[in-house]
């Protein structure tokens, strides 16, 4: 994919939606990060550093980076590149069929680690993909994934998961596109919210491998999930759109 | 005095008290100070309460040591009531230079269970709650003449918060962006606690990934650079401060 394409400009306006819709969520306001690989080279793109409130981060604030951390391109001007960059280089390295890496710290699933308990699929078979198999918990190292031997040694644990926890640090998440992994991402609290709520009054019913089969397959065939063009990006363009609600009967 | 020293430190404290709205540490009560370097004087808001969300430069008074009034505010012109926690606290320990005190939910129900929050969300964010947290309990949590807020930075020692039990917490650093955004991150880490007490026993993170940022604490602060780009003391708080709708809770609901 060359730089002046019309699917990299694409690819661009996505990574920025992302960050977006993780503001949207509450999975996170300034930290956390989403890459997409650019294909057929060795780089990706990314949300640069000093952070941006996730809130307003546009397709022309991201940087391009290579599998050795360095910058080249993108918006260089006044910025530099998040420290916790290896996670995405050694996964893309490790796995070419990964074609989007996405860093939160969001509350409820990494909570649920915290608590050493596992993040269940309860709720909607299509959105329980992440959590279809119990996501790894990386928990040898517990600093920042500063380094390449700690992105190596995540990249290593997630081989084939969608999902993993960094123990008490976040969560990564890994899939064939920038849509998959932000709506897993969502997805992913949701289940961890509902497995939590209903852990505290019972015991969590699971949906079972046969509800999950279709969902799985065509989020392993890399199909863009339909929420994110109907959904998502409407979503992006209405400010209340997820304002919390309550019904008052 | 220095008027500019005293004029950058105005706008810190009053953003301070609008981040407290902000992050939903407090709603009107709750105030945040700062030690004027080199005087035994502090900066903190006036009484009678206004809305911490729309508190200016202007809001705020001087007080010295003792609690007196040295420079009013027209329109706050009373000192709050809880001036000796905050005056007590800087003349027990000269490094600090900021004190936040809030009613936060999350941590004070930790003081009033007499459980411990623990450090177990991202080591930087996390280190606030490092050591255990000391629990003032006398007087309802209430400190109101000089001998309590003594007895607060006695049990305080060289730790950065402090239970307030059935009161609220306080927080203190050497600047007032540390002590403020330690409340915001010590309020994380409380409710992630509660969270997984609920369904588990929560891992705790090891003291060898918080040991460096606690060794940082009472070091002179410095400006946070990498690869020769330097973000600002208060990071993106300002735009938050700008942007007064972006804390709204927000919530998934699939």
């Amino acid at each position: 994919m060359t730089t002046d394409s019309r699917d990299f400009a694409a690819l661009k306006e996505d990574v920025a939606l992302s960050h977006r819709l993780l503001y949207r969520t509450g999975l996170g306001t300034t930290r956390g990060h989403t890459s997409a690989r650019i294909e057929g080279t060795d780089t990706f793109l990314i949300k640069p550093w000093p952070h941006i409130q996730m809130h307003r981060v546009q397709a022309d604030d991201l940087i391009i980076m290579d599998f050795d951390g360095n910058i080249v391109g993108g918006n260089v001007k006044t910025i530099t590149k998040v420290s916790e960059w290896p996670i995405h280089a050694e996964l893309y390295k490790a796995y070419p069929a990964l074609g989007s890496v996405l860093h939160t710290h969001q509350k409820w699933a990494s909570m649920m680690a915290v608590a050493g308990q596992t993040v269940l699929p309860v709720f909607g078979a299509e959105l329980a993909t992440p959590v279809a198999e119990p996501a790894p918990v990386f928990d040898e190292d517990k600093a920042l994934i500063r380094s390449v031997e700690q992105g190596v040694a995540v990249a290593t644990l997630m081989e084939g998961a969608a999902a993993c926890h960094l123990q008490n640090h976040g969560m990564v998440f890994a899939g064939p596109n920038v849509p998959t992994v932000t709506t897993e991402a969502i997805a992913m609290e949701y289940q961890a919210e509902m497995t939590w709520r209903a852990q505290v009054i019972g015991k969590p019913g699971v949906l079972s491998d046969g509800a999950l089969r279709g969902g799985l397959e065509r989020r392993n065939r890399g199909v863009v999930p339909a929420s994110w063009e109907l959904y998502w990006r409407w979503v992006d363009t209405q400010p209340d759109a997820l304002r919390p609600r309550s019904a008052d009967l | 005095m220095d008027a500019a020293v005293v004029a950058d430190l105005r706008e810190q404290v009053a953003l301070a008290h609008r981040l407290l709205a902000h992050y939903a540490l407090g709603a009107y009560q709750g105030h945040v100070s700062a030690r004027v370097p080199g005087e035994e004087l502090l900066i903190t808001r006036g009484n009678p309460a206004v809305a911490l969300a729309r508190i200016q430069p202007k809001d705020l008074m001087i007080l010295d040591f003792a609690g007196n009034v040295v420079e009013a505010s027209a329109d706050y012109p009373e000192r709050i009531a809880s001036w000796a926690l905050h005056t007590e606290i800087y003349k027990a320990r000269s490094e600090i230079m900021a004190v936040t005190h809030t009613h936060q939910k999350w941590c004070s129900v930790f003081g009033i269970a007499g459980r411990d929050v623990l450090p177990v969300l991202h080591p930087p964010t996390a280190s606030v709650a490092a050591e255990t947290w000391p629990v003032y309990d006398d007087d309802g949590g209430l400190v109101h003449n000089p001998e309590q807020g003594q007895r607060v930075a006695e049990l305080l020692g060289g730790n950065v918060a402090c239970h307030l039990r059935n009161h609220g917490m306080v927080f203190v650093g050497t600047t007032v962006s540390k002590s403020t955004l330690g409340a915001a991150d010590a309020e994380e880490q409380a409710e992630v606690t509660w969270l997984a007490m609920a369904v588990g026993e929560p891992e705790a993170i090891e003291m060898k990934y918080l040991q460096v940022e606690v060794d940082k604490r009472w070091e002179p602060p410095k400006p946070d650079v990498r690869d020769g780009v330097a973000r600002g003391e208060w990071g993106n708080q300002e735009w938050l401060d700008d942007n007064p709708d972006a804390s709204w809770v927000r919530g998934i609901t699939l």
